[in-house]
């Protein structure tokens, strides 16, 4: 089955507002699921060191530019806002003090990708150091020094980051390594950049079961501290209901909602949820900035356009070793789930 | 592989900065932007000649405010294999060069709450970069440059100019010598310390640095020369069956090159590890800084772009 969304980028693209929590009522379009990342080439899953290079891909995919922007947008970034305090303490926004190039870097990276790709959005002007950004969608407008700390409402990342798609976090490269020093995470998959902040490579992959021992960890990192052309992969898990923000932050909003999973809601209730991991060496700072950006689309809307899909998951999900059901976080419904989706494998 | 070499340039501007370094600023032919760097970043220079073409790794000096240009200076070393003679004395204002992207195997460590930098003679060049991202980062740093003679240095006035009390002169004129002991002694935790330069400064510094203490974490360091000369040997390429001379003063890379041998490599200086080469067959002699010495024992891995051969013929599997 295939439905044409080479498209899907033009014009104004982006849904009204919708709900990513309480209510939730977030819905896909016909486009946005068909442009789905779905992440199974097999029946069968196991970690993989699976990188390419990005962008690049079919026209209207999300793989099409460096930062996707989708129908999703307004809801997305609403979602974001109200999980960040307008100002004072953070738990969603972090940087330590030596990323302020890597953070300026970021800033520069988003805004002329968003501006070459989206023009119907997002625009930047630059007369030497004074740039004019302006952001139609959010209704922002705002013109800063670039490079001078303070010329901007927020730190640089954590203002750009308020209007892009997507959790971020920077790495600085040193002593052979890679460091989370800073970031903007507001839709973890049950992680914590309050917690993360500042570890080591090895440190925040820590309990990720089996993967240390495949060795898959020392080659990415080998990779990484090599890699200068912008790179991506795709990792997956489940999320009940179509909530942005699954942090362990938050656990204590949605954690509940695992064992709200029926035979009868399986389908409109589970997600699958996809993130697009890319990575980019930024220049001045030597770091690099890694993307982490979640797509969402419930078993009912992928067998509606493609029952296919809902047959290979099934074997996927069933066929999965119990130390990644338990990591993944979805021990409590998985058997249901399965069940729900074994209609497609018959 | 190495899809990142080959950005077109044009000398734009050579000036002398002594009798042994020449200052190169090279821009873009179509006009387009070259992307910003980090202080610490190297671009391999092309160089093509009638015969063959080189390959030399430089350190960038500095962001230039056009974005269209980049600037390396260079030493002109006539026991080299060529490539800084032929910049020296064939390249001229409108000769065409090819550069690579910007890579950083010398980067700040930007935790540090105070660093110093060290450079030797054509060592200077690294931390001209480093003093943009210093201007992000901190004012506690110092700058310690040792060169036989004033006149043999480069950037002098500029960088007393810039950084007043923070820069740090030995030189016979001055009758000061640079004293890594006492240097060392007196720093406070969580100071790093960077050297450029000869080997044999480099090695001071981090046998001073070992022997006061230091965490081996905080001492960094870049060697600044090209690979020596070494011992002529032939090389046999397992897989396409081909035998290859290396002479005296070329480097194992430079012949895979010329004779059109796919392989990836940045730094050129046996530091990054892109370029390594499993080995077949032959003794190999190490000259670098990536393989660890289990591997260098196991004779099992060379770098082609500064390792060479103790045995007379090496077999390789390309």
């Amino acid at each position: 089955m295939s439905y044409d969304y080479s498209s899907y980028h033009q014009g104004d693209f982006m849904k009204p507002a919708e709900t990513m929590r309480d209510d939730f009522t977030f819905t896909k379009s016909p486009a946005g699921i068909a442009r789905f990342p779905y992440p199974w080439l097999e029946d069968e899953y196991m970690y993989s060191v699976n990188m390419e290079p990005h962008p690049g891909g079919p026209k209207g995919s999300p793989f099409e530019f460096n930062f996707d922007v989708d129908e999703h947008y307004l809801s997305e970034m609403k979602d974001r806002e109200s999980v960040l305090p307008a100002e004072g303490f953070h738990n969603r926004f972090q940087a330590l003090p030596h990323m302020k190039l890597a953070q300026w870097d970021t800033l520069e990276l988003i805004m002329e990708s968003f501006a070459r790709d989206y023009p119907q959005y997002f625009s930047l002007e630059k007369n030497g150091n004074v740039w004019t950004w302006e952001n139609k969608a959010l209704g922002i407008k705002d013109t800063f020094e670039f490079g001078e700390w303070g010329s901007l409402p927020y730190e640089p990342a954590e203002y750009i980051w308020r209007q892009a798609q997507g959790d971020f976090t920077l790495l600085d490269q040193r002593d052979n390594d890679l460091w989370a020093d800073a970031g903007m995470i507001t839709s973890a998959a049950d992680w914590s950049l309050r917690f993360d902040v500042g570890m080591r490579f090895s440190e925040w992959h820590g309990p990720v079961p089996r993967a240390q021992e495949l060795g898959v960890f020392d080659r990415a990192l080998q990779f990484l501290l090599h890699m200068r052309e912008p790179t991506r992969r795709t990792n997956w898990t489940l999320t009940v209901n179509a909530r942005q923000d699954t942090s362990a932050d938050s656990f204590d909003e949605w954690g509940h909602e695992r064992s709200e999973v029926t035979p009868e809601n399986a389908g409109e209730k589970v997600h699958l949820r996809v993130e697009l991991q890319s990575l980019f060496r930024l220049p001045r700072s030597n770091a690099l900035l890694f993307g982490i950006r979640a797509y969402l689309c419930s078993f009912a809307d992928l067998a509606k356009y493609d029952p296919a899909l809902c047959k290979r998951a099934h074997r996927v999900l069933k066929g999965l070793p119990q130390d990644m059901v338990d990591y993944k976080g979805f021990t409590l419904y998985k058997d249901t789930l399965v069940e729900w989706l074994s209609q497609f494998d018959k | 592989m190495s899809e990142h070499i080959g950005t077109p340039v044009v000398v734009e501007d050579i000036k002398e900065l002594s009798p042994f370094v020449k200052q190169f600023t090279l821009k873009t032919i179509d006009g387009s932007e070259l992307p910003p760097f980090s202080g610490g970043c190297h671009t391999v220079i092309t160089m093509h000649s009638d015969k063959k073409h080189f390959r030399n790794a430089y350190s960038l000096v500095g962001q230039t405010n056009d974005k269209q240009s980049y600037i390396v200076a260079i030493r002109r070393e006539d026991e080299g294999r060529g490539g800084s003679l032929f910049m020296h004395n064939e390249v001229e204002i409108g000769t065409q060069l090819e550069i690579s992207a910007p890579f950083n195997l010398f980067g700040l460590n930007k935790t540090a709450h105070k660093h110093i930098m060290i450079a030797g003679g054509i060592g200077i060049t690294p931390f001209m970069a480093y003093l943009q991202d210093l201007a992000f980062l901190t004012d506690n740093f110092e700058l310690h440059y040792a060169t036989r003679k004033r006149s043999y240095g480069a950037y002098i006035d500029e960088l007393e100019r810039r950084l007043g009390s923070k820069f740090h002169l030995y030189c016979d004129d001055n009758d000061t010598r640079l004293n890594l002991h006492e240097l060392l002694s007196d720093q406070p935790l969580g100071t790093h310390v960077y050297v450029c330069g000869p080997t044999g400064m480099v090695d001071a510094v981090l046998q001073t640095a070992e022997e006061l203490g230091w965490p081996e974490t905080s001492v960094h360091y870049e060697v600044f020369k090209a690979p020596d000369p070494g011992n002529p040997f032939k090389v046999v390429l397992a897989k396409s069956n081909k035998t290859l001379s290396v002479a005296a003063n070329e480097t194992l890379l430079d012949v895979l090159e010329n004779n059109d041998v796919d392989i990836d490599w940045s730094c050129r200086g046996g530091a990054c590890g892109l370029c390594k080469t499993a080995v077949v067959e032959g003794e190999v002699e190490h000259r670098d800084f990536f393989l660890s010495d289990e591997e260098k024992e196991s004779n099992s891995a060379m770098m082609p772009c500064v390792s060479r051969c103790k045995s007379g013929t090496l077999t390789i599997d390309l």
